[in-house]
């Protein structure tokens, strides 16, 4: 029986490859018998690999050699394949995606030798459908369940009891009950309270660190108070692992970010309250994916506390998908930091009635941006989450800045800045005084100003928290 | 050391977590089994070879290495639940066709059925929960039972992680290894569930993704 060993080498082993993009190398065979060779074929492809049952794709295979090698002859032979297009290489907790090149020898009685190499594949122009959201069990399956344990139960009853007509009513009636009350608790019930609703996303398909958009809006049929209502958006990554019994299935949230809407508001019979609410989705890699047995969803939900029922919740599926430009698409974080970027938010939302006294302040902005203060994109995105809000604050004044327009695009024709520092907790901060008002802020050097403003962003390189001051 | 830093487990020689799900070949690879006695067994004209052992312990990975091992001679059948009482199993399970049938969870088998399929004399490897001895004897077939579970000690642990660790291996050159006391420590844990182990395992190196220092495979 002929034996081969079989190696790959890259023509550039360090190089990343856009989806689509052509990998070249030579593929080595040294034959430590003579060996009759089927075929010995080459080709790109891609496998998961985690918690889930694998899935893989292999593109095209490229036929090298078939033939008769001699017993310690060596053979290279130049090839070139093509990365698939979709999925990309994804680095996750519980679901990855590898890509590599492959190169097997077809050898008649033996086992066939196998080489692999891994490769590294970035998004290219292709752009993946939109994902489809889970489908909710058909109406005929749930009746198919119904008349099941409709036969079940009479075949239990009339065991037991003996044949007593009044079964074959008495055991539909009963389940039609239960699945009425099931109904009622979990569905109606819920409903009724919150009244018309209305949950909205301005887009279902988005990239990585692109703003999300949308409200929730709800018209009671009652006055109500309910205890909260949350926004949440979701990433996970659910692998279905074995089969038969033996499956299971593994969920792994890899982000998580959650918007308080409104806490404890009390909404009025028949008025229509909406909340609109902003958020922008962390800049990682880690695309919507509906593999076989491993996918990552990525979910918009609402959930409504009510009191002393089950709580009311919708959800929307998201299609996340690489960024236009390739090179922004390469500047994201691994999925798997995706849980760095979960950093809880303040309220980024506003409502058409007056905003709740419980809002968040000032200096808890500060807090969380300090808590945050060594990954300037989570503080963009705390700063995007909280800009254009009315707040309240206090600074100890500084001197004026001596930057100009053209260095601060910020900066408005009729404005100057001053520095100030917060002092509790402490943070530089950069104030955006209208012109009218500079000279009194001058004058008021040394002393702390309370009034009102509106953050507008942060300096990177200064530090500094940039806060519009009102006219 | 390679310098992939793309490949999370790269710092450890390691193309991936070597603790997730493997594909029916690989499975086979890593297999701390040795199929040989058994394929000599079967070889022997009317032979059955029967692995008994609850969830996780091992049967299905001895099934899959004498798959790989016997190669597109051997047959394959998973039987799912209910599929003692589904039409489209019996016909599958009838129509199965090679020179060595290997059945995973034949306890499932429908015992009509059960006594047919037994009847046509094929060398038979089995998965299953329960002891089917006597029906394989009444169709004649030399029976040959081995129990999975109570061998998976430390010893055997720490044979197979490592043997996940040297197959996940990034290029020539070392890899983690577990020690027998940290195998010791997880069969402490975990007992004789092997998948238990892996499922832990998986998490433990996870956490570990782009990380330096040596690799830990007990907190």
């Amino acid at each position: 029986m002929g034996k081969c060993a079989l190696s790959i080498e890259l023509e550039d082993p360090t190089a990343a490859y856009r989806a689509g993009q052509k990998v070249r190398g030579h593929l080595q065979v040294v034959a430590d018998a003579d060996v009759r060779i089927r075929a010995l074929t080459v080709y790109a492809g891609w496998q998961t690999r985690g918690m889930g049952n694998v899935a893989s794709e292999h593109g095209t295979q490229v036929m090298l050699f078939s033939g008769e090698l001699a017993a310690g002859g060596s053979q290279r032979y130049a090839f070139e394949v093509e990365t698939l297009p979709w999925p990309v290489t994804y680095n996750g907790f519980q679901l990855n995606v590898e890509h590599f090149v492959e190169a097997t020898a077809d050898i008649p009685w033996a086992v066939d030798p196998k080489v692999s190499v891994p490769i590294q594949v970035l998004p290219g122009d292709y752009q993946p459908p939109d994902v489809e959201p889970p489908r909710s069990p058909a109406m005929i399956l749930m009746l198919a369940l119904f008349l099941f344990f409709n036969l079940f139960f009479i075949f239990i009853a009339l065991s037991f009891l003996g044949p007593i007509p009044i079964v074959l009513i008495g055991i539909p009636v009963l389940l039609l009950c239960a699945a009425g009350g099931l109904l009622l608790v979990f569905k109606w019930l819920p409903q009724m309270y919150v009244g018309r609703v209305n949950f909205h996303l301005d887009q279902l398909r988005l990239s990585p660190g692109e703003e999300l958009r949308g409200y929730f809006s709800l018209r009671p049929a009652t006055a109500i108070e309910p205890q909260f209502i949350h926004f949440h958006l979701t990433a996970t990554e659910v692998c279905v692992s074995g089969t038969g019994t033996n499956q299971k299935t593994h969920r792994h949230e890899l982000f998580s970010r959650q918007l308080v809407l409104a806490d404890q508001p009390r909404l009025a019979a028949n008025e229509t309250t909406r909340y609109e609410f902003h958020t922008r989705l962390p800049a990682v890699a880690a695309y919507s994916l509906k593999l076989t047995h491993n996918e990552l969803h990525w979910v918009a939900r609402i959930h409504v506390g009510i009191p002393g029922l089950v709580d009311w919740k919708d959800e929307l599926y998201l299609t996340v998908v690489p960024p236009l430009d390739p090179m922004t698409a390469d500047a994201l974080a691994p999925g798997r930091l995706a849980a760095q970027f979960t950093a809880e938010l303040p309220v980024p939302v506003t409502r058409d009635a007056a905003p709740a006294d419980d809002t968040i302040t000032f200096a808890e902005t500060i807090s969380h941006i300090l808590s945050v203060r060594t990954s300037p994109e989570q503080i963009d995105v705390l700063v995007d989450a909280v800009a254009g809000l009315p707040l309240e604050l206090s600074a100890r004044i500084g001197r004026r800045s001596l930057l100009g327009g053209d260095e601060d695009v910020l900066l408005a024709a009729d404005e100057q800045v001053v520095w100030a520092e917060h002092e509790n907790p402490p943070l530089p901060l950069s104030l955006y005084i209208p012109r009218q008002r500079v000279e009194a802020f001058e004058r008021a050097s040394g002393t702390v100003w309370t009034g009102r403003g509106e953050i507008v962003g942060w300096d990177r390189r200064g530090g500094r928290l940039q806060v519009r001051i009102d006219g | 050391m390679p310098v992939d830093s793309w490949l999370p487990f790269a710092q450890w020689n390691l193309r991936y977590n070597p603790f997730g799900e493997l594909t029916a070949a690989e499975c086979a690879q890593v297999a701390v089994f040795d199929p040989e006695p058994y394929i000599e067994v079967l070889r022997c004209g009317r032979a059955a070879v029967q692995f008994i052992g609850d969830c996780g312990r091992g049967k299905s990975t001895r099934l899959l290495t004498i798959q790989q091992r016997v190669g597109s001679e051997a047959a394959f059948i998973y039987l799912p639940a209910f599929a003692a009482v589904t039409p489209q199993w019996w016909l599958q399970l009838w129509r199965l066709r090679g020179d060595l049938l290997i059945i995973d969870e034949a306890q499932r088998i429908a015992r009509p059925l059960r006594s047919r399929l037994f009847r046509r004399g094929r060398p038979l490897v089995l998965g299953t929960h329960r002891d089917l001895t006597r029906s394989l004897q009444r169709a004649g077939y030399q029976v040959t039972t081995v129990p999975v579970g109570p061998g998976n000690n430390a010893q055997h642990v720490r044979r197979m992680a490592n043997a996940r660790l040297a197959a996940a291996r990034l290029a020539p050159g070392e890899v983690p290894q577990m020690s027998l006391a940290e195998a010791q420590q997880l069969v402490n844990r975990f007992g004789d569930d092997l998948r238990a182990i892996q499922y832990f395992l998986y998490h433990q190196v996870q956490h570990q993704a782009g990380r330096n220092g040596q690799m830990r495979f007990i907190d």
